[in-house]
């Protein structure tokens, strides 16, 4: 909440290019916390630690790989 | 198809049954980063090739719905996350509080987009012949600020002078307008679908600590249209409020 007041008071400065850097800039923060905490990217210790940076960051192959469970599923004797 | 109460004949064990969908929401999720990538991309080049357009085009978004909402969304991503919690600890009252509260969080969503979508159509701004920027500020209502709408013509009229062909090109931002937020509003029905289903559930008490995967899943879904909408504000809500 506080990075949307953020975004809506920087849209207001004139800052040239670096308004649609600092707004996506943002959002992309926010999508973040919201993926490592909301859907437990940042709680699994198995997760891969630069898996969960990638998506948000415009990678969408990565998505799987962030996935906390992935590791653990793609080792499972039963599916190998 | 063969089961043993939460199990499913072809999985061992709950754990391995749970983390096999969530892997599974995952890729399904990267198969919708795709779809609505394809949506971002086509955004970004019409807003390079049309700036003003897509300058004057935004300012007639209202920020204040589109920030409230922003709030809204994100807040309902946190009653999802308590819901996928209370769940995994046991709470079942509180997963179907927190449920219920996600899903009225997601309606008043929806019921603002659809206050927004009436003033596009009420200003003539829905793509198609009856599409004019100028309508507004031509046929200001009681309600409106002769001096802001003073200022709102000025700038129209500018972009006018600046592309002769703003009406066409507008249309462009308010097509792609339109196209993303209603795919997101789309998406958001379909969740709030998905959570009536899980109410009714958590209702009969079917989710415990042993067994709780579809709330987790619903969960990951609920949160990645958070994540769309995050992106999607300021990119259609924010550009050139500083002139």
């Amino acid at each position: 909440m506080l990075g949307t007041y953020v975004t809506v008071r920087a849209a207001f400065v004139d800052l040239g290019k670096m308004n649609i850097v600092l707004a996506l800039g943002i959002a992309t923060i926010k999508a973040t916390l919201v993926v490592l905490y909301f859907m437990h990217a940042a709680t699994v210790p198995s997760a891969p630690s630069w898996s969960s940076s990638a998506p948000s960051s415009g990678w969408p192959s990565c998505w799987p790989l962030r996935s906390p469970i992935t590791p653990r599923v793609l080792t499972k004797p039963s599916l190998v | 198809m063969h089961r043993t109460g939460d199990l499913y004949g072809h999985f061992q064990t709950l754990e391995q049954q749970k983390e096999t969908a969530t892997l599974g929401m995952w890729i399904f999720l990267v198969t919708e980063v795709l779809f609505f990538g394809g949506l971002f991309l086509a955004y970004t080049i019409n807003r390079s090739a049309f700036s003003t357009a897509f300058g004057i085009g935004s300012n007639t978004l209202d920020i204040t719905l589109g920030a409230g909402n922003t709030v809204v969304l994100i807040m309902s991503s946190l009653t999802m996350a308590m819901a996928v919690w209370s769940a995994q600890v046991g709470k079942k009252k509180w997963v179907s509080i927190f449920l219920i509260a996600t899903l009225v969080l997601g309606t008043v969503f929806l019921g603002v987009k659809a206050i927004e979508y009436k003033q596009k159509y009420d200003h003539h701004l829905i793509p198609g012949s009856g599409f004019d920027m100028r309508y507004r500020s031509a046929h200001p209502t009681a309600a409106d600020d002769p001096k802001e709408m003073a200022l709102e013509k000025e700038e129209v009229e500018k972009a006018f002078e600046k592309d002769p062909d703003i009406n066409a090109h507008s249309q462009l931002y308010f097509s792609l307008y339109f196209g993303m937020t209603g795919l997101h509003a789309l998406h958001m029905i379909i969740g709030a679908g998905l959570l009536v289903w899980l109410i009714k559930g958590s209702f009969a008490g079917r989710f415990t600590p042993q067994y709780n995967t579809p709330v987790e899943v619903v969960g990951l879904y609920w949160h990645f249209v958070d994540i769309v909408w995050i992106y999607l504000f300021p990119l259609l809500y924010l550009i050139d409020r500083h002139r």
